[in-house]
């Protein structure tokens, strides 16, 4: 039996955006409470031919979670968390990321992806879109984690899929070299089925159970702030303590998350925080403490910053809990002020989430410093992976801006980057994607869908242009 | 001019508290750290340390490594010069007159001028301490302060009342003042010092040596029992579609909350 149809507009009106702030419009809304629940809607709608889109915390920033037509399917009961052992836990998909991750900390283990968002994304999301966060430098994202799912096939077919299933060996995968940069654009090509079903934006099923693999909670990390006097000195030190961190994974400097943030962020952070004079640039920094002892990474810590000529009479230290949620509120006042700054204008805010390799890096920095409109730069620089807020103020500057960013996207794949690191294609970016792995390999996504998906109800428009396929 | 401040090295705030089986005791499972108003005490005595050019000294009752190297972590390394930590095996068990006298006699010894303390430790919420060093000392006393003028050997200290009332204390030195919430913006440990404060001078001396027997510090009131608040009933989950939901919540809040 179907679920009911709830079509009350006041009830649908506040589902019909998401954080990109794309209009939407959808003819209904269905809660349903059991995988049976999704393969009864799902059969209903792939033979009546109605577009169906799973709608969680709505916080996607490409348009994936704004419907165009059709029926949204709340993932919100499923809100369960299961059992949480000593290598494995397991949640419902609509549990709150932050939420699972505390219960699980609760019992000394630890789910490492930490999405900024964490607090406000569900953990089927998470996987649908293979969130990574600033952990992700030393953990991965989420895909590395994720071991077992219920998926509900767009036909309705119910799967248990656990790590290591093989394929059907009639569904025509998609094969293609994905860059080697961290990357959440397009269908990666999969190891297993599991892979499938992590950072297709929820268009192959819909994703109702998750199990994860948990790893030992760091016994204690240190935080800190380094500022340094320009980009180049915070780069240069950027790339040692990457090296180092690859190379000797538990070694005295070794980050578990590099962030960077340009003068224009310091500006913003002000008032908040005192910002030392003659600062060009910051980075956020963390490092569990490893068999070596906190003094240990101290020394080193500070032998390398000396040595790229930091601020060190400057740099913030963090190793307690009251401290280091300062410092954490001091990276997240950035993203606010710019937030604020964008109300002020009226505006959208561009923001990028291009990935180049690591040796690309500096030619695009040079180039995101040479935006045409007011911008500033952070993000996840042990990864090359920053993210361009684009601040345009008149809509002539924000033409300008969205013409830049596609110059950028461009240069990036030209690079061997990627156009999306995390936060995956949705409606925005799908000229993008289609730049970067070109007409063929699209047509092997989309026979892949066609597969999946006969009649292109789930998920319709993400990922892929618009309409049945 | 010296000054003295009283760290209590405490649970951290998302530490877990376990009351022990037979309740005599409770485990921390978390981090130790100074606590959050003496945090205000720190910062208010290196701020009085940059205006006078003296020396700061921290005085804490009773501690193992993890509390000596937070103390190093954290004090030391925003600028106090020197710590104190009292270790005595007769001081397990004592109570707040206990850590009063000792802290008091540590303080005199030093021959501090003015002290700072936070207004309260965030574990056990006792409020007692400060008042009680005072008085044993024979000083001024001002609670709760949110500004603080110090001119030579006077002061004037604002005090932050209920309903937002400002209260002016003013008298002279030697006093001991406690920190509130909005004394001041607590900085942040840099790398180097934290580093350096490795090196700087902590004092472990015990009762003895501060002219105190264990008699001194014999507890009066004894704790004798610990254990957790009464568990929190389970939320109710209501089921069935949203007209049931409704009126069946209407019903809980009409006759079981009674609020409606
Ligand atoms: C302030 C902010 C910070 C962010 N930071 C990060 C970050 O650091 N890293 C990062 O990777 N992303 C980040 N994001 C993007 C976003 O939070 C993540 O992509 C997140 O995983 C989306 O979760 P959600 O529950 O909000 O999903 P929604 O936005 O509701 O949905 C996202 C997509 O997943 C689909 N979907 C939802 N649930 C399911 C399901 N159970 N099965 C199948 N498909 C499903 C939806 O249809 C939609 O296409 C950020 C977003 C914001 C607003």
């Amino acid at each position: 039996m179907l679920p009911q149809l709830i079509t009350d507009p006041s009830v649908l009106g506040g589902l019909l955006t998401d954080a990109s702030n794309l209009p939407g419009r959808a003819d209904g809304l269905v809660r349903p409470r059991s995988a049976e629940d999704v393969a009864d809607i799902l059969r209903h709608c792939q033979s009546a031919g109605i577009p169906v889109l799973p709608t969680a915390g709505r916080t996607s920033t490409t348009g994936g979670a704004t419907p165009d037509g059709g029926w949204l399917m709340s993932m919100a009961a499923f809100d369960a968390v299961g059992e949480i052992g000593h290598d494995r836990a397991s949640a419902g998909a609509g549990v709150w990321l932050g939420a699972f991750q505390s219960a699980i900390e609760a019992t000394g283990r630890f789910y490492p992806p930490d999405p900024t968002s964490r607090n406000e994304c569900t953990l089927g999301a998470s996987v649908a879109c293979n969130a990574s966060g600033a952990r992700s430098f030393r953990y991965g994202a989420t895909r590395r984690w994720v071991e077992g799912l219920r998926v509900v096939l767009p036909t309705g077919e119910i799967l248990d899929v656990r790590r290591g299933d093989p394929i059907p060996a009639d569904w025509p995968v998609p094969r293609w070299h994905e860059p080697a940069v961290k990357t959440a654009a397009g269908y990666a090509p999969p190891a297993s089925l599991l892979d499938l079903f992590v950072g297709t934006e929820g268009t192959l099923g819909v994703i109702t159970d998750v199990t994860v693999r948990l790893t030992d909670l760091p016994s204690d990390v240190i935080g800190l702030i380094a500022f340094f006097p320009d980009r180049a000195s915070a780069l240069a030190f950027v790339e040692q303590a990457r090296d180092a961190s690859r190379g000797d994974p538990r070694g005295a400097l070794s980050p578990r998350c590099l962030e960077y943030f340009d003068r224009g962020c310091l500006g913003m952070a002000e008032g908040r925080t005192t910002v030392p004079d003659g600062a060009g640039a910051a980075l956020f920094c963390e490092q569990e403490v490893e068999a070596c002892g906190a003094d240990a990474h101290l020394e080193a810590w500070l032998e390398a910053l000396t040595a790229h000529g930091a601020l060190v009479d400057d740099t913030i230290l963090a190793t307690d809990g009251p401290s280091r949620s300062r410092l954490l509120e001091l990276r997240h006042a950035i993203p606010a002020g710019i937030n604020e700054r964008v109300v002020r204008n009226g505006m959208r805010k561009i923001g990028t989430d291009l990935a180049v390799p690591d040796a690309a890096l500096p030619r695009m920095m040079d180039l995101y410093e040479a935006s045409p409109v007011e911008h500033v730069l952070f993000g996840h620089i042990g990864d090359s992976h920053l993210h361009l807020n684009l601040l345009p103020s008149t809509p002539e500057e924000a033409q300008r801006a969205k013409d830049w960013y596609d110059q950028l996207a461009r240069e990036a794949i030209a690079l061997g980057g990627t156009v999306s690191a995390e936060h995956g294609i949705g409606k925005l970016k799908r000229d993008h994607l289609r730049w970067m792995v070109g007409e063929e390999v699209l047509a092997s996504f989309r026979s892949l869908k066609r597969r999946l998906d006969p009649n292109g109800i789930l998920g319709r428009g993400n990922v892929f242009e618009q309409g049945p396929l | 001019m010296k000054v003295g401040l009283c760290a209590k090295v405490t649970a951290d705030t998302d530490a877990r508290l376990k009351a022990s089986a037979d309740g005599s005791s409770f485990e921390v499972n978390g981090k130790v750290v100074v606590g959050p108003y003496d945090a205000f005490a720190v910062e208010e005595a290196i701020k009085t340390k940059e205006k006078f050019k003296c020396e700061v000294v921290s005085f804490t009752v009773g501690g193992g490594d993890d509390v000596v190297a937070q103390l190093r972590g954290t004090v030391l390394a925003l600028g106090a010069d020197k710590a104190v930590v009292v270790s005595d095996p007769a001081l397990a068990g004592t109570d707040s007159l206990g850590v009063a006298r000792t802290l008091a006699a540590a303080i005199k010894k030093e021959g501090c001028d003015v002290v700072f303390c936070g207004k309260q430790a965030i574990d056990d919420d006792n409020v007692q301490v400060p008042a009680m060093v005072a008085e044993l000392l024979g000083w001024a006393q001002v609670s709760r302060i949110v500004e603080l003028e110090i001119e030579g050997t006077d002061f004037k200290a604002t005090r932050s009342m209920d309903g937002g009332v400002r209260e002016v204390v003013a008298g002279s030195l030697p006093a001991v003042f406690t920190a509130e919430r909005g004394l001041n913006t607590p900085r942040y440990p840099k790398l180097p010092a934290v580093i350096a404060a490795k090196k700087k001078p902590l004092e472990t001396p015990d009762l003895a040596a501060l002219g105190l027997s264990g008699g001194d510090v014999a507890a009066k009131a004894v704790t004798t029992a610990y254990g957790a608040p009464p568990e929190r009933p389970k939320g109710r989950k209501l089921e069935g579609d949203v007209d049931t939901m409704v009126s069946e919540l209407v019903r809980l809040l009409r006759e079981e909350v009674k609020v409606l």
